[in-house]
């Protein structure tokens, strides 16, 4: 064989070497990019849902401090504690938009290089010489561009990351803190509104109302996670524990029930939809489970 | 096309990286870029690997298995699960096999080679055990190497010039501290040193009682000794909220501590970053005395070291930083430096996977043993003495040989013990095997012998005794033996067993 024959051998091979690997890799960037909006689209809405919400809470705040006045004074130390509760909530929300503008939204924008053409491949093969060294030149240049390509990929998925991890991470830290902390003030109210009634229903009723707030304000929030992928994780007392989904915090022995069912949930639990329709638990349910 | 992996076999924590088109990637495992080194049997038979299996920890203790990582090369360790016994290969197989699992699902390709990291204080008998765990989980173990070595390889495989490093590793509840002189590619590891209950853990709880006991004089409630169920929600968010302030620290001046309910009180507190700093100093001197350790260890003075690479989580925090500043230099950290370790064991995976491909960088990796290895033989007073054929701080791979003699005529076999250490009495030191050589007739009086230990790329022993012909054909080794102290002429010992003059016995050595 000719070296000029070699050379438009190896030539047409390279080029569709290149040519396969390129499309491969484009899928993937444009993969990467499609992701990266459907995060920065979540995020958009995280940020004006919880501005939104934040104005619910002052004013759930307000109607709180108000009603310090129609409680009996045995009622003030639970009060307070409860108020300093909300606000706290309330604080801890306000930042979520400004750890949100922390988390970098920017695109990956470098386009891939182009797969050279075949009078490219013929100019850089032709000065190698005879075919061995010819044939060692294409797999090094495939190689090289190969992998300059990768990193390309390599840097939009991690920016994928950055910015996915950005958004569960304010989340976890701004938002599902608050929701818990919601539970928790709706569980404490609990046994003082049953203390109450037996003393006034007018007290009682001021305590109910109280009380609803952590539920109107729940009922705010959960729609924009929604909105976000994040689901609350379903419980119901009596499943078997699932310990990719559930995290025990307590155990229960009792050698009726059934060994590693829930007994109660203490702490909700939160999964996400993925760009690739993949769950992920973004938060595992705590669970009180019975044990033989 | 298959790949090699580079796993980060960790005492909490495993990794599992590759290397391919010249980018060293993190293989998420279950969502998550670490895996908790946690095996747990469940009733029905299953078991769970991993993030499940710790959280199923709570539920039953007995039949779920941590820190095994702490129990390797221990022979005498079993866990009990069932009616099965299980040795600590077994369950570090099982750690290992879901880690390979998930780098199969990640790169859509079929994965059985690997690099696995290992302390660089591991002796041979825990190296052993760590190969046969990763053969256990069907993988062709291409090569262990030492944790720091692991290191440096992912943070200057870029950098030409010789130089010393020392490698400071704080994770969530060890720290190790290492030197390695690095020569072009080669690695060596000079010195080790560290402390096995010390980590970031322990900054954790030094901000939990901090915070704790401000809580208790603001309300009288002690989060972290009551055991009520409110106490124990309050503490898991306390420490949360702790975890995320440290972390918050290493980049801002200040943290907010919030718990809206705990225990039925607001929590709502800040940290100053020199607060924490004076809270963490005692640790941080802790690391200090040991990183001088390892300096006088390795006969080196803190300008001798060139850089300080970082590895572990809890090395972010300034703190941290400022006092290796303060006693050696300016530390170099890496993005991920929860990950450099598992990183440089894919960069070494693919070196040794595919030598030829054009995109990696010859690494060679030698390095030194920790203690004295050698047998016992009777010394001239007629008393049995521990001779080291291959001293504290050899490099390895290595062979080395011994000659001696049996010591009366008629001797049927020649009895020879291996211990690690550094004692002349042999019983001082750590019994590590025993190999019995028949010796063929004639067997007149002083009948050469020869010993050879190998040790391998891995760090594992191969002891070999050969008994050489009472011939002319002996006495050149015997003469080289008699110049060099004894040492037996390897090469020449070789030759003799390849002609059929010699016999020998060899075994792996794994210490009890």
């Amino acid at each position: 064989m000719s070296t000029a024959t070699a050379i438009a051998q190896l030539t047409t091979e390279a080029q569709y070497r290149e040519g396969e690997s390129y499309q491969a890799d484009m899928k993937a960037i444009v993969a990467c990019e499609a992701a990266c909006a459907s995060w920065r689209t979540r995020a958009a809405r995280l940020h004006d849902g919880v501005k939104s919400a934040q104005t619910l809470f002052e004013g759930e705040l307000d109607r709180f401090s108000e009603v310090q006045t129609e409680l009996p004074n045995r009622f003030h130390d639970d009060w307070y504690n409860r108020y300093e509760g909300l606000r706290l909530l309330t604080k801890t929300l306000t930042q979520l938009p400004d750890q949100l503008a922390k988390v970098s939204m920017e695109q990956y924008q470098q386009p891939l290089d182009a797969p050279l053409t075949a009078q490219q491949w013929t100019d850089l093969l032709q000065d190698t010489g005879e075919w061995p060294s010819a044939y060692k030149r294409r797999e090094q240049i495939l190689t090289e561009r190969g992998n300059a390509r990768y990193q390309q990929i390599f840097q939009a998925r991690e920016q994928l990351v950055q910015l996915k991890q950005g958004v569960l991470d304010c989340i976890v830290e701004y938002v599902l803190p608050v929701l818990d902390g919601l539970d928790e003030g709706e569980r404490l109210s609990r046994p003082l509104i049953e203390a109450s009634r037996q003393e006034s229903t007018a007290v009682a009723n001021i305590l109910i109302a109280w009380r609803n707030s952590y539920a109107i304000l729940r009922t705010q929030l959960l729609p924009i996670l929604e909105q976000v992928g994040i689901r609350q994780i379903t419980i119901k007392p009596g499943m078997l524990i699932d310990y990719y989904r559930h995290e025990p915090c307590a155990v229960e022995f009792d050698p009726n029930a059934v060994a590693e069912s829930i007994n109660a949930e203490v702490r909700k639990g939160y999964d996400y939809v993925d760009e690739d329709d993949r769950v992920y638990v973004l938060r595992p349910a705590q669970v009180v489970v019975f044990q033989h | 096309m298959s790949y090699a992996v580079g796993i980060d076999l960790g005492t909490v924590n495993s990794v599992v990286s590759v290397y391919r088109r010249g980018v060293v990637e993190t293989i998420p495992i279950d969502g998550r870029r670490s895996m908790p080194s946690v095996v747990s049997f469940c009733n029905d038979g299953s078991v769970l690997v991993g993030a499940p299996a710790k959280s199923r920890l709570l539920v039953d203790s007995v039949n779920t298995i941590t820190s095994v990582k702490r129990f390797i090369g221990d022979h005498a360790k079993v866990y009990h699960v069932g009616r099965r016994a299980l040795s600590p290969v077994n369950i570090s197989s099982l750690i290992l096999r879901r880690l390979i699992q998930g780098a199969r699902e990640y790169l859509g390709e079929d994965v059985w080679n690997a690099v696995i990291t290992v302390p660089a204080y591991f002796t041979e008998a825990q190296r052993e055990q760590t190969k046969r765990a990763g053969e256990a989980a069907g993988l062709n173990v291409l090569r262990l190497i030492p944790e720091p070595t692991a290191a440096v390889i992912a943070y200057s495989l870029d950098q030409d010039r010789d130089q010393t490093i020392m490698v400071y590793d704080l994770g969530g509840g060890t720290f190790d501290v290492s030197i390695l002189q690095v020569k072009g590619n080669d690695f060596e590891v000079l010195a080790v040193g560290g402390n096995n209950n010390l980590g970031g853990n322990d900054f954790d709880q030094e901000i939990m009682h901090w915070v704790s006991e401000q809580f208790r004089s603001q309300t009288g409630l002690d989060v972290l000794g009551s055991n009520s169920r409110e106490a124990i929600l309050a503490r898991q968010r306390l420490k949360k909220a702790t975890e995320a302030a440290k972390i918050k620290l290493s980049q801002s001046e200040y943290a907010a501590i919030t718990v809206p309910d705990c225990m039925g009180y607001p929590l709502d507190t800040t940290i100053s970053r020199a607060q924490y700093d004076t809270l963490i100093e005692p640790q941080l001197q802790l690391t200090v005395a040991s990183m001088r350790s390892v300096l006088h260890d390795a006969e080196l003075l803190p300008r001798d070291i060139v850089r300080v690479i970082l590895v572990g989580s809890s090395t972010k925090s300034p703190a941290v930083q400022a006092a290796i500043a303060r006693e050696i230099k300016q530390p170099c950290i890496a993005n991920r430096v929860d990950e450099v370790v598992a990183h440089g064991a894919a960069i070494m995976a693919a070196n040794l996977f595919l030598p030829e491909a054009s995109d990696t960088v010859p690494v060679r990796v030698s390095n030194v043993t920790g203690h004295s290895l050698g047998v016992d033989m009777l010394n001239e007073h007629s008393e049995l003495a521990f001779q080291a054929l291959i001293p504290r701080q050899t490099a390895y791979p290595c062979k080395r040989g011994y000659l001696g003699f049996t010591n009366r005529p008629g001797q049927e076999k020649v009895v020879l013990t291996v211990y690690r250490g550094e004692d002349c009495n042999p019983r001082q030191n750590t019994y590590l095997g025993q190999l019995t050589l028949p010796v063929a007739p004639p067997q007149q009086n002083m009948v050469p012998i020869g010993v050879v230990f190998e040790l391998d790329a891995d760090g594992i022993i191969h002891f070999t005794a050969v008994q050489l012909p009472g011939n002319l054909k002996s006495r050149p080794i015997v003469q080289y033996a008699n110049e060099h102290n004894g040492a037996l002429d390897v090469p020449a010992a070789e030759a003799l067993l390849r002609s059929g003059d010699a016999r020998a016995k060899t075994i792996r050595i794994i210490s009890e």
